[in-house]
């Protein structure tokens, strides 16, 4: 039987003395490409974080490749595990060639070495050479991202951890990044630990997807079963075809949940959307987005929560 | 605009020499702000409370006048060198900290997430991350603190340090605007070349920047060090206070030592300071010798409670109570009281036959005054005169300057004076003799430690040849050839020496 590369055994997190990983057990496998879903608040970058012990656990154990995290030291285990952040956060003052090379340069690799490998790497996400000397404030956020990915990829870690590393992209770019990193995990085989908060992309990425809510896995499982096969309710709202076969009956507050809201809009469309309430109904979004191009989102306080588009809305109705 | 040029050329290499202090004491406070402000602000930005009270203390250190912070570090380290660098490192602190800080914690946070997660140590994100990212606003910092240092540095003039501040107090005790400008437009231009410096600095990596300032530092030792070793060779360095007259003398101190002994290094240090700047480099040997007058010993120096009536008197309690109290010897002093006095025009005095103050009695009808509020004011001034005199005349207030010129102009025909002022030459004035001996005496002569006279029998009978030489009327002269007619003070001391068969040709 082939052990698991990451193991989490009765893991508990706190924060200020609330929990917010509640008895998390989990094992990941060597190759997979294992996606965390879940809302905001529901702990799925949290649980990422406590891998490379950004965040340290409050209780339980979690082993990769067979050893307990507190076992490696800080730098070992780092260098073992690729990062990639949603802010995708590439060093300002560097070039990308540097940014490239962080840990190969800490790890005294022969700089010719590291010059073939950035290259290489370079090309394998469809950048020219010209992007070696480029300061990242030069590259688009797309372009960003690609030298984010190539940067975890760099030291060569058998695991990379990516925490919602496409949610500031446009559409355009997401859909080739989803792409790209199919490609590059079917040529490394290296185990990716994925989070994000779309289902859509979910489904598409994950060769497992894991299912958090409230600082609980719900269910694990490949995405066919998943749609099949619902544990719970919850599991069930984002996949039962029943209950979004009447968009009367499908609730603001579920395509929400189902991770197809727009957070940050902050232009002149925004302030004159028309607004709906989050108990509101699927219907009356697509009635007002006959007329505008963006709806604006509000609690029962009337407070801004998010935004739907044509876009998220399409994507939505796509995975029912 | 003429004047400008010709003072400029003639004090060139003084110039250069101010320059070059100025230089050396600023680079020298802003190296050490730097190395104690970047470590600390590095240190604290974990700790938010402890760098706010940082920074509220250095913001305090900044309020505290130039002035105040120079005379409250000299009793702790003296004057010179050491304290200027001190106040000015003060003064730097809170900008270079500030800015480092504020650099420092307002990077990104997913920044240094990222560093960590890519297993970087502390010093190493320090170093390639959190350091470069914060640069810009370091050097910022660095680059106010420059341009303050450079400025407040004219200060440093008043401790005896040096620097282009000498030639603007030199300037405001000469009424010479020439000199001020000089040394504030240099000033200037300094902060201005170093400025553009440290932006060639940050264009270079840091690697080279630490080596180019490591090799000024090593230079900069080295030539300090050389500096310090050669003075412990048993060099005699003389200084004087602020002003044409005091620096007359100390010059001819320095003909007379090396008539005698031509093998001794003398060095002077004219418009070194005030007197409790003087008393107190000569007590701590930094200075061996410089010009003190008689009245100012009983009042500045001894406290005296007594104030003796005759010349000899005044001196004799005077040497008495500096070798007491603080191991001193005063040798001999010269003619000349340099005294308050009360002067009129040589044509008025004439005309009256104004000899004495009390020969102004006759006069009393016709006398309209103008004198400096400080005499007005004083006990032993013009309250004491009316008094001790018995006569009374109108009298107006007024800048001491102005007073000459009034005069000039026949708008006021009575002013008081310093009995060795060159205006009384210049404006062709007589002083009037104060029998009843109203005003205290000050006269001239060497101070120095009775160490320093035991060790150096032939520099001690050297200055007594000017026990009982030089006149009113000669010093009034000298001053004039200095202040007025801008001739060096070497060349008068010189000068009055061969004529007074003193030294040789």
């Amino acid at each position: 039987m082939v052990e698991p590369l990451i193991e989490f055994k009765n893991v508990f997190k706190k924060f200020d003395g609330k929990p917010v990983i509640k008895d998390l057990n989990l094992r990941i496998m060597p190759g997979e490409l294992f996606v965390l879903v879940g809302s905001s608040g529901s702990g799925k970058t949290t649980t990422l974080k406590m891998i490379n012990r950004l965040l340290e656990k409050s209780s339980g154990t979690i082993t990769v490749a067979g050893k307990s995290v507190d076992d490696y030291s800080l730098t070992d285990l780092r260098w073992k595990i690729g990062y990639v952040l949603q802010q995708i956060a590439l060093f300002p003052t560097m070039t990308v060639a540097k940014n490239v090379s962080v840990v190969p340069d800490m790890q005294h690799v022969a700089s010719r070495q590291v010059r073939a490998m950035v290259d290489n790497l370079l090309a394998e996400v469809g950048l020219d050479n010209d992007f070696r000397n480029r300061m990242p404030s030069e590259l688009s956020g797309g372009q960003q991202q690609r030298v984010g990915i190539i940067r975890a990829l760099a030291g060569k870690p058998p695991i990379i951890l990516m925490d919602e590393p496409f949610s500031a992209l446009d559409p355009l770019a997401r859909e080739s990044l989803q792409k790209l990193i199919l490609k590059l995990h079917t040529k490394y085989q290296n185990t990716i630990v994925f989070v994000t908060h779309d289902m859509d992309e979910a489904l598409k990425l994950g060769d497992r997807i894991g299912i958090m809510k409230n600082g609980r896995l719900l269910q694990v499982d490949t995405p066919k079963d998943i749609t099949n096969n619902p544990a719970n309710e919850f599991v069930a709202d984002f996949f039962s075809h029943n209950r979004y076969s009447d968009l009367n009956k499908i609730l603001v507050n579920q395509v929400i949940e189902a991770g197809f809201m727009v957070t940050q809009r902050n232009d002149d469309q925004a302030r004159s959307a028309p607004s709906i309430e989050k108990t509101s109904n699927l219907k009356e979004v697509l009635r007002l987005l006959a007329s505008a191009p963006l709806v604006r989102i509000i609690d029962g306080r009337g407070k801004t929560v998010g935004y739907f588009d044509n876009e998220s809305i399409i994507r939505f109705l796509s995975t029912i | 605009m003429h004047d400008f040029v010709q003072t400029f050329i003639d004090r060139k290499a003084a110039l250069v020499q101010a320059l070059g202090q100025h230089l050396a004491i600023s680079f020298w406070a802003l190296l050490i702000a730097v190395i104690i402000a970047i470590p600390v602000a590095i240190w604290v930005r974990r700790y938010p409370k402890v760098a706010q009270v940082i920074l509220q203390l250095t913001g305090v250190l900044q309020t505290i006048p130039s002035l105040a912070l120079l005379g409250l570090l000299i009793p702790f380290v003296g004057i010179g060198t050491v304290p200027a660098i001190i106040a000015l490192v003060v003064y730097a602190l809170l900008p270079i900290f500030q800015n480092t800080y504020v650099g420092l914690t307002e990077i990104d946070p997913s920044t240094e997430e990222a560093a960590d997660a890519m297993g970087m140590s502390p010093s190493r994100k320090l170093f390639r991350v959190e350091l470069p990212m914060a640069m810009p606003i370091i050097i910022s910092g660095i680059r106010t603190s420059m341009v303050m240092i450079i400025g407040t540095a004219t200060l440093a003039a008043l401790i005896g340090a040096g620097g282009l501040g000498n030639f603007i107090l030199l300037g405001i005790d000469r009424n010479n605007t020439s000199l001020i400008l000089i040394g504030a437009i240099s000033a200037a231009l300094l902060a201005i070349v170093m400025s553009y410096f440290i932006t060639i600095l940050q264009k270079m990596k840091f690697r080279n920047v630490v080596i180019l300032i490591g090799t000024i530092v090593v230079i900069g030792g080295g030539f300090a060090g050389y500096t310090a070793v050669s003075q412990l060779n048993q060099k005699v360095v003389i200084a004087g206070k602020l002003g044409a007259e005091p620096e007359i003398l100390i010059n001819m101190y320095k003909d007379l030592i090396t008539a005698k002994d031509p093998r001794l290094d003398v060095e002077l240090k004219p418009n070194f300071g005030k007197t409790s700047f003087l008393f107190s480099a000569l007590k701590s040997n930094q200075i061996n010798i410089y010009p003190e007058f008689t009245g100012t010993v009983l009042e500045t120096l001894t406290h005296s409670s007594v104030t003796p009536k005759t010349p000899a008197a005044i001196y004799h309690l005077g040497k008495q109570q500096l070798a007491q109290q603080d191991q001193m010897t005063y040798l001999k002093p010269m003619a000349y009281n340099n005294t308050y006095g009360i002067a009129v025009k040589d044509s008025f005095a004439q005309r009256y036959h104004l000899k004495t103050i009390e020969d102004l009695q006759n006069v009393q009808g016709k006398l309209k005054a103008g004198m400096s509020m400080e005499f007005m004011d004083r006990r032993d001034g013009l309250k004491l005169v009316e008094r001790r005199y018995h006569i009374k005349f109108p009298v107006k207030g007024m800048e001491p300057e102005l007073r000459y010129r009034a005069i000039h102009d026949n708008q006021i025909n009575l002013i008081d004076c310093y009995s060795t002022d060159s205006e009384l030459r210049q404006y062709h004035l007589t002083v009037l003799k104060d029998n009843k001996h109203v005003f205290p005496i000050y006269q001239g002569a060497p101070l120095m430690t009775q160490e320093f006279a035991k060790k150096h029998p032939q520099v001690v009978s050297s200055l007594n040849k000017l026990a009982g030489k030089i006149s009113e009327k000669q010093i009034q002269q000298m001053n004039y050839e200095v202040n007025v007619l801008d001739q060096s003070p070497a060349s008068v001391a010189r000068h009055y020496l061969v004529k007074h068969h003193l030294i040789k040709e």
